[in-house]
C-alpha cells in the first residue's frame, strides 16, 4: 500500500561546507554556502527557491538565507522542532510542500558552529515557565544535565533487559571510525580505533564512554527537493524520497522519556519504521544499507531494533557480526557516522545516502536502490527512505 | 584523542521548576512531604506533573503524601564534565516507588560501584546541593 506521498518529491541537489572543529566564519555564512553547493548542484539558482525547511537548534533564519541568496519569494518555511530528532522531518515536509504544489523547489539546511561557538555537549537549561522549561528544570535540577546521561540513563535499562555489554557497544563505534578512516572528508580521516580504545575510553556517564559519545562539529550542509518530475530533468541521478515521516509516542519526551515501561529509546522509532514501510511499499530486508542517527553508538542498537533490522534484544548480536559494515549484510553509517565524520545533527548522514544513491560515496556499497535514514532517538524523531528511481 | 580543550561547563539550571504544575513537588518538599499528583477523576498518581491526567481527561488534582520508598529501575553515574553544586561522580536514578511512579533523584551514599537495578533506596528530603529544598535517594527501605 503505496503511500500518497511517496515518490512525489526528489533530492535534486545536495551541498556541504566542510567539517571542523573551528570553520573561522559565521554560521549564516556556513549557511548560504551550502545552500549555493546545493543549487548549483541542481543546476538551479536562489531564484528557483521558494520553499525552506529547516529545524530548531538551527540559528538561522529562513528570510536572512534567503536575503544573502539573492532569492526573492518565499511561500513556505518551515522549522520542525526537537533538533536533532528533526532531522528527517525537512524532507518529509519538503515533500508534502512540492506533492501538494505549494512549493516548486524547497531547500533543506542545517548550518552550526557547535563545536567553536554554542557547544552542544555541555549541560542544558532552560529557564521560564513554559511546558519544556519546566519539564527540563525538573531533571536537570537533580544533576541530570547532560544529552550523554540522559542517554545513559536509557541504555543502562536497556543492557539490563538485553544483556548487552559495553563491548557490545564498542562494535558501533568501530565500525563508524573504520568507515571514517577511508572518508577524506571525516575528522577522523585515517584513524581507526580498536574495541580496546573504546573499552579504555574514558567514561563519561555510565555506562556511555567518550568514545561512544558523538563529536562537535561545525559545518553545513543543504538540499534542493522538488517534484521527482522535474528532478529528472535537473543535473543530477534523482534521489527519491520514497517515504518520510515523523513519530513520537505518549509518553516520549526529550532524551528523559523515562515515564513508560520500556525506556530504551525504541517507541518512536517503531512508529516510524511502521509509517516508512507502509509509505514505501518496502521491508527493512529492502534496504541496501542504514544511516543510523549516532549522536550515542549505543543508541544504535535499539534503532536496528526498532526498524526491523534484528529482533528485540538481538542487536549485540547483529553489531557482533560484521553485519553492520561495509561488506556486510546491512552497512550503517558508511561516511563514519557522527561518531567519526561529524556531528551535523544528521544531515550529513542524509547527504551519504544521496551519494550512495548516486553512486559517488567514497566507501560505495554495490546496487544500492534503498536506503533508510533516522534522525535522533529518544526524542520525537523523524525518518526517510530514500531511493534511485525506480 | 581531542585536539581541542574543551570549555569549562557551567550548569546551567539551578533553580527548581516554580511553574504552575511543578511547584507543589517543591513546596511539599519545603515541609518534609513527598507528594505526587493525584487525579480527582480516576485516582491515577502521576509524574512528572501536568495539567490533565491521560487516562481520564480530568483537569482536577491533588497533591497527595506517598511512601518514600522504591527500588531501582535505571540509574546513571555522571562523570564528565563537572556540573556545580554536584559532585563528581555524581549518581543519579529512575525509581519505581512503592505506590507505582516512578521518580527520578540523586543519589547519596552509595559508591558508584555499588549502584545497581533493584537496589532498594528511599526518599531523605533536605537541602541537598541548593539553596532550596530538595531531596536525595538513600540506600534502604
Amino acid at each position: 500500500m503505496m503511500g500518497g506521498l511517496s515518490g512525489k518529491a526528489a533530492i535534486a541537489g545536495m551541498g556541504a561546507t566542510e567539517f571542523s572543529k573551528n570553520s573561522g566564519r559565521s554560521e549564516l555564512q556556513l549557511a548560504v554556502e551550502a545552500i549555493s553547493i546545493a543549487l548549483a548542484d541542481a543546476g538551479l539558482t536562489a531564484a528557483d527557491v521558494d520553499g525552506m525547511a529547516t529545524f530548531t537548534m538551527d540559528n538561522n533564519p529562513e528570510n536572512e538565507v534567503m536575503r544573502n541568496l539573492g532569492g526573492s519569494d518565499l511561500n513556505f518555511f518551515t522549522r520542525v522542532h526537537y533538533g536533532g530528532g528533526a532531522a528527517c522531518a525537512p524532507l518529509q515536509q519538503a515533500a508534502m510542500a512540492v506533492a501538494t504544489g505549494v512549493c516548486k523547489a524547497v531547500v533543506c539546511y542545517r548550518a552550526m558552529n557547535e563545536r567553536s561557538e554554542a557547544r552542544l555537549g555541555g549541560p542544558v537549561g532552560l529557564g521560564g515557565f513554559g511546558a519544556e522549561a519546566q519539564l527540563v528544570s525538573y531533571h536537570t535540577v537533580h544533576g541530570l544535565q547532560t544529552a550523554a546521561a540522559m542517554m545513559a540513563m536509557s541504555m543502562r535499562r536497556y543492557m539490563h533487559e538485553t544483556g548487552a555489554t559495553s563491548r557490545d557497544f564498542a562494535h558501533v563505534s568501530v565500525t563508524a571510525r573504520h568507515h571514517a578512516a577511508t572518508n577524506p572528508n571525516a575528522y577522523f580521516y585515517g584513524k581507526p580505533i580498536t574495541i580496546e580504545d573504546h573499552q579504555n575510553s574514558r567514561p563519561i556517564a555510565d555506562p556511555l564512554r567518550l568514545l561512544d559519545c558523538c563529536q562537535e562539529s561545525d559545518g553545513a550542509v543543504a538540499f534542493v527537493v522538488t517534484s521527482a518530475e522535474r528532478a529528472r530533468d535537473l543535473k543530477q541521478r534523482p534521489v527519491i524520497i520514497r517515504a518520510a515521516a515523523q513519530g513520537a509516542t505518549r509518553d516520549t519526551q526529550q532524551l528523559t522519556s523515562y515515564y513508560r515501561p520500556d525506556i530504551s529509546p525504541t517507541d518512536e522509532v517503531r512508529l516510524i519504521g511502521d509509517q516508512l514501510y507502509a509509505m514505501a511499499g518496502l521491508a527493512p530486508a529492502d534496504m541496501q544499507l542504514a544511516i543510523l542517527y549516532d549522536h550515542f553508538g549505543p543508541a544504535v542498537l535499539p534503532q536496528l531494533e526498532g526498524y526491523g533490522f534484528c529482533k528485540p534484544g538481538e542487536a549485540k548480536d547483529f553489531v557482533k557480526d560484521g553485519n553492520i559494515a561495509v561488506g556486510g549484510t546491512l552497512p550503517v553509517n558508511t561516511h563514519g557516522g557522527q561518531l567519526g565524520e561529524a556531528y551535523i545533527h544528521g544531515m550529513n548522514g542524509i547527504a551519504e545516502a544521496v551519494r550512495q544513491l548516486r553512486g559517488t560515496a567514497v566507501n560505495q556499497v554495490s546496487d544500492v536502490h534503498n536506503v533508510l535514514v533516522s534522525a535522533g532517538n529518544g526524542l520525537p524523531s523523524s525518518g526517510a527512505i530514500l531511493s534511485t528511481l525506480p | 584523542m581531542y585536539a581541542e580543550a574543551g570549555t569549562p561547563a557551567q550548569a546551567k539550571q539551578t533553580s527548581y521548576p516554580a511553574g504552575r504544575d511543578f511547584a507543589f513537588f517543591f513546596e511539599g518538599l519545603a515541609e518534609g512531604r513527598l507528594l505526587v499528583q493525584r487525579c480527582h477523576g480516576c485516582g491515577t498518581l502521576r509524574n512528572p506533573p501536568g495539567p490533565m491526567c491521560g487516562e481520564c481527561g480530568s483537569l482536577g488534582w491533588v497533591p497527595v503524601d506517598v511512601q518514600p520508598h522504591g527500588t531501582v529501575f535505571s540509574y546513571t553515574v555522571h562523570r564528565h564534565p563537572p556540573i556545580p553544586p554536584f559532585a563528581t561522580p555524581h549518581v543519579v536514578a529512575l525509581v519505581d516507588m512503592a505506590d507505582g511512579f516512578r521518580l527520578l533523584g540523586p543519589v547519596s551514599g552509595i559508591a558508584p560501584e555499588d549502584m545497581a537495578i533493584g537496589l532498594p533506596v528511599r526518599v531523605e528530603i533536605g537541602r541537598f546541593e541548593h539553596p532550596f529544598p530538595s531531596f536525595r535517594f538513600v540506600e534502604g527501605a
